[in-house]
Parts: C-alpha cells; structure tokens; sequence
C-alpha cells in the first residue's frame, strides 16, 4: 500500500470527512477508502462515453467490495461472473446521490 | 434484474426540469421492474410547496433508442406517484430543444463536436432567461 501525504484546503477537509463518515462509517480507514473512491472516479474522467462528470458504479457485500463499472450494464456482467446475485449486494454511485431531491410542480402529495 | 419496461415499444414519460433527480415512477412500476428486490435505498424529497415526502429508489437504466443512448441512475418512487418524471440527471446526456410555436421537442445525443454542444458555447446565443427589469 502506498502513503501519500497531502495538504488540502481546510473546508475542503471538512466535507470529507463527513461524507465519509457517511458513506464508510466512522472508523479508521474510512478516510483512505473515500480518498480512493474519489481517486478511481477522476482518473476515469475523459475515457468514459457520459457527457459530463464520470460515473462510478460500486457493489458492496458487506464490508467488501465486489465489483466496479462505469456503467450498470457492466456491473451486472460482472456479478454474474462472480456468481453474486443482485440482491445480495448494495449498489452505489460514485460520486454520490444527493440525500435529498428537489422535485416539481407535478409531484404533490 | 434483466427486466424492462415495456417490454415492447416505448413510453411516455414527462420531462420535468424541476425534480433534480434520474427517474421517478409509480410503486407498481418500480416493483413490477424488481427494483424493490435490489436493497433500495430511503432518501427525501422536496416538493414545491417545501413540504417533504419519502422515496425509495434502486439503480436503473434508462434507454432512448432512437438517439442510441442509455443512461444509469437511481429511479425512485414514492406513495402516490402516478407518472414518469425524467428529471434533470436523466437528461444529462442529451441537449433538448423546446419550439413552443411548434409544439415540439426535440432531443439529441450530447457529444463534444455537435452542433447543440458549438452552439451552446458560442457568446450571444440566447440561453438564459433575463427576468425583466
């Protein structure tokens, strides 16, 4: 395992380690695993078809990462291979869905 | 979970550029395409009237074939919901054209030399709306 030591704006470092408390939880290494996520998602900018920011999706099982893709149609390819069903994993994106969405007119309750 | 709505043909959705979010469909829809079966995920939303209502949602993709384009995102339902909102993340590769003298819209795959892409970078073209002073 590498070790790069940085300096990063204080704000900056802030909001990191919120989000990822929120997407890791609170524990050692959590700030390392987001630093990756954030690391995987910037160097696949420029080599994928999206318009805009570059999409990562991540299967988790558990603790454990199980597979990785730019698109869901890959990473459903790659569970099969694996022989991991769907519904066994939680599926995110990187970089991540707001918490809250703001919704139009058309949506009353 | 190999599953498509419809099965043949397409659909008619509306494009709503006030929810900020992918996709959102009925509850009957949302489980009928299995995404209920895929963990999904509780997230908030706010209405236009600032009150606020609970979602589930699950990764989908959603496809428009005759501009060769498939896009991923979290679609989400919630109690109520009656319609297909394509939100603004469902839209974010295409460049869309309202004509409300014609009454058309029209789409077009985004990509870095296309004309919609040019023009949107050229100065002068008019798009943002000035509110009067």
């Amino acid at each position: 395992m590498g070790v790069i030591t940085l300096k990063i704006d204080d704000e900056l470092e802030k909001s990191l380690r919120a989000r990822a408390g929120q997407v890791h939880g609170v524990k050692k290494g959590s700030i390392s695993a987001s630093v990756e996520d954030a690391i995987r998602v910037w160097l696949r900018e420029g080599t994928m078809e999206d318009h805009g920011e570059a999409r990562l999706y991540v299967a988790t099982l558990g603790e454990r990462r199980v597979a990785e893709a730019p698109s869901l149609q890959e990473l459903a390819s790659q569970l099969r291979l694996a022989g991991t069903d769907p519904r066994d994993v939680v599926i995110e994106s990187l970089p991540g869905v707001p918490a809250t969405r703001r919704m139009g007119l058309r949506t009353r309750r | 979970m190999g599953r498509e709505y419809p099965e043949r043909g397409s659909v008619v959705a509306v494009v709503d550029t006030g929810f900020s979010g992918f996709l959102f469909v009925p509850r009957r829809l949302f489980d009928g395409l299995g995404l209920g079966e895929l963990r999904p995920r509780k997230s908030a939303a706010v209405l236009a009237d600032g009150s606020r209502i609970e979602m589930r949602g699950a990764y989908g993709a959603v496809e428009y074939p005759e501009l060769a384009v498939t896009t991923d995102g979290l679609v989400e339902t919630s109690e109520g919901a009656s319609e297909i909102l394509v939100g603004i993340d469902g839209i974010r590769q295409l460049s869309l054209w309202m004509d409300c003298c014609s009454g058309t819209l029209e789409a077009e795959r985004c990509s870095p030399g296309s004309p919609s892409a040019d023009a949107a970078r050229k100065p002068g073209r008019a798009n943002q709306i000035r509110a009067p002073r």
